[in-house]
């Protein structure tokens, strides 16, 4: 590797030198509202809470997973820390290659190209995600290109280096081919290998897997994983799904209506989970042994939209810990259990 | 034993495509009792989906069933004439499909849909229909006030319930299930999961239930169908599949899905692609990725072995029978 890439670039990264107790991503206080209702030239009326007042830290070469169903804020969280979606209010402070912590609202166009190479993003849905018109090679080479990096031919070399270590595998076969020749599971190998081929050390990938077949979501995880040693990169996981988190995650951060309701080590999280929510998020995933009997955690109700959210706890409508502390004050903060876990919870 | 509710011998079905004759499911056996729940389980394009199917008869232009039985109490469905088979439909064998917006007419209410649908089987007066549609939403967990309302005012757990609602109607002895819940969140899944397995066992349907979740199977299912290219290559009690597969690929597939309870294990990667169902091998059609290969495995298609409840078609099974 590195025909591209200029030599010493990675050194700079904290994996090696200095910076060390200094989280890769900061999130401080972190808030994306939607305005829904309005009309031109009047204000809107109401507002969706899609992100509210969340705030994290990733360290160096670990990977945070966030966990929590549709419409918990998981996705626009993870936009807002690769600069793909503005925030609200908040701070993102992110370490990229070069070992400087900056401040995501300060960049400007040339910044933010910069700070591309390295925070890189991989999305849900391997048809969705690539441009059908493109070659295999011109897809992973396009972030070269537009980071005018390398010759062609230099970019031809990179490109299928990458490709032979993300399994696309004889590269040759592969190189000329158009998604629509490519099964799900090959589709995603080629969007990882153009998120990673300028060896970002930030990666942010949104459910990878779960638009893929059983054994093809083993085998992606499994890439995913080695290609995170490889590059000793720091991970952002965004799951629906705790069981495919415990793989692939150091800690989680369990999501619910926008809000961050309990983050802690995956393993932990899982024997011993705190939060009511959590609770019940966890005893609904199946588990593949019929033999299993699971705990039966009753929340009453739906997922509502967070739309101007009253002053009380987000879970509180289908908590079964709901009791008037909940009601009369306001979304209980992220509070320290134990050593190295966060729970937002009155009563747990 | 009572005689088996549904009983499928040796079924194969085939697409015409342009590039040949897509050998989508082979020599497919399967036994239903009453009140047995089934789970088919295997990747895409494994067949599960064109046996559902081929049990309705509703193949699309280019499918064909090229051989076999389907019996529905002793009745050979594939005999029937289209009549005869559209009168079986929804009060025989029912089925809910895995986009429950394409499975509800978008401009009709849904009330007048399920009633329409069970007029069509019964001699029954609206009013009786209604209540009974009323009925039907209470026992999938729906507000019966949503019965007047369009399918797209329902969020897609409720269309999922309204649709199983649907199936339910004219008290199919089978009800077939293709991944209902995969669009679902999991609470929202493990509801709707709760209650179809509580309607299926309290009326003592038979179900089939396809999914790629193996957790899901393992919720559902008092029995497993594994099926790997067309082929049922491994069947028996959902117990004893889980606790010891004969088959490597049951074995393999088992081992590659992570769990969020019991030891964390580490995942089995299955490498390889299934084979083209074109030009499928003249062996066992797993052979090019199974670890047990042995030479006989890619010229000759392998035997069954069985135990009292549970079988296999390999030549070198993981577990004996």
């Amino acid at each position: 590797m590195g025909a591209v890439l200029e030599p010493g670039e990675r050194a700079m990264t904290g994996h090696s030198n200095g910076g060390a107790g200094v989280p890769t991503v900061r999130v401080d206080h972190l808030r994306k509202l939607y305005p829904v209702g309005g009309a031109f030239l009047r204000a809107p009326k109401s507002f969706i809470h899609a992100v509210d007042d969340v705030s994290f830290e990733v360290a160096d070469g670990e990977s945070l997973g966030l966990v929590g169903e549709s419409g918990c804020g998981k996705t626009t969280t993870a936009k807002m820390i690769v600069k793909l979606i503005e925030p609200t209010s908040g701070s993102i402070q992110v370490r990229g290659g070069d070992g400087e912590a900056v401040d995501l609202s300060t960049l400007d166009g040339r910044g933010t190209k910069r700070f591309r190479r390295s925070a890189q993003m991989i999305y849900q849905d391997p048809y969705e995600s690539l441009n059908p018109r493109r070659t295999v090679l011109d897809t992973i080479a396009e972030p070269l290109v537009v980071q005018g990096l390398g010759s062609f031919a230099e970019r031809e070399e990179h490109v299928m280096a990458i490709m032979a270590q993300v399994g696309l595998t004889p590269v040759r076969n592969y190189l000329l081919r158009f998604p629509h020749e490519l099964s799900g599971g090959q589709r995603q190998r080629v969007a990882i290998a153009r998120a990673l081929v300028l060896e970002p050390n930030i990666v942010v990938a949104d459910e990878p897997t779960s638009m893929l077949d059983v054994s093809v979501r083993s085998n992606i995880m499994q890439l995913m994983l080695d290609m995170k040693e490889r590059l000793r990169a720091t991970y952002v996981y965004i799951t629906h799904d705790v069981a495919v988190a415990r793989y692939m995650c150091d800690r989680i951060a369990v999501m619910y209506l926008g809000k961050i309701v309990e983050m802690g080590p995956t393993e932990e999280v899982l024997r011993d989970p705190a939060h009511p929510y959590t609770r019940a998020l966890i005893s609904a995933v199946p588990v593949p042994d019929p033999a299993y009997e699971r705990p039966r955690v009753e929340i009453k109700g739906g997922i509502a939209r967070p739309i101007d959210p009253p002053k009380r706890c987000r879970f509180f409508d289908r908590c079964p810990l709901a009791s008037k502390a909940c009601e009369d004050n306001d979304h209980p903060p992220l509070t320290a259990r134990g050593s190295d876990r966060l729970v937002a919870c009155y009563n747990a | 034993m009572t005689d088996p509710v549904l009983q499928v011998e040796g079924l194969s079905v085939e697409y015409a495509t342009e590039k040949g004759r897509v050998h989508a499911v082979t020599d497919l056996a399967m036994t239903l009792e009453e009140g047995e729940a089934i789970g088919l389980v295997g990747e895409s394009g494994c067949g599960k989906t064109t046996v559902a199917l081929a049990l309705m008869r509703i193949l699309a232009d280019n499918g064909q069933i090229v051989n076999g039985k389907v019996l529905l109490d002793g009745v050979d469905l594939l005999q029937l004439s289209e009549e005869e088979m559209a009168k079986r439909r929804w009060s025989g064998i029912s089925m809910v499909f895995q986009a429950a917006m394409n499975s509800l007419n978008p401009v009709q209410r849904v009330v007048d849909q399920i009633v329409e649908a069970i007029e069509q089987h019964e001699e029954v007066a609206r009013s009786d229909a209604v209540e009974r549609a009323r009925e039907l939403f209470d026992v999938v967990g729906l507000d019966g006030a949503l019965l007047r309302r369009y399918p797209h005012e329902y969020s897609g757990g409720m269309r999922q319930r309204a649709v199983i609602a649907m199936a339910l109607a004219c008290s199919p002895r089978v009800i077939i299930a293709d991944e209902p819940t995969t669009a679902l969140d999991v609470l929202v899944q493990d509801r709707i999961l709760d209650q179809l397995k509580e309607i299926q066992s309290r009326r003592r349907m038979a179900m089939i239930y396809i999914s790629h979740d193996v957790g899901v199977i393992a919720r559902v299912s008092t029995s497993v169908g594994v099926m790997y290219a067309g082929r049922m290559v491994e069947t028996g009690p959902a117990h004893a599949i889980f606790k010891r597969p004969i088959h490597p690929y049951t074995e393999a597939l088992l081992a590659s899905v992570p769990s969020a309870r019991g030891p964390r294990r580490p995942l089995r990667v299955l490498g390889g692609d299934p084979p083209d169902l074109i030009d499928l091998p003249p062996g066992c059609p797993f052979a090019a990725r199974c670890s047990r290969v042995q030479e006989r495995c890619r010229t000759e298609i392998p035997p069954v072995v069985r135990s009292e409840s549970q079988w296999a078609l390999c030549w070198n099974p993981v577990n004996a029978p």
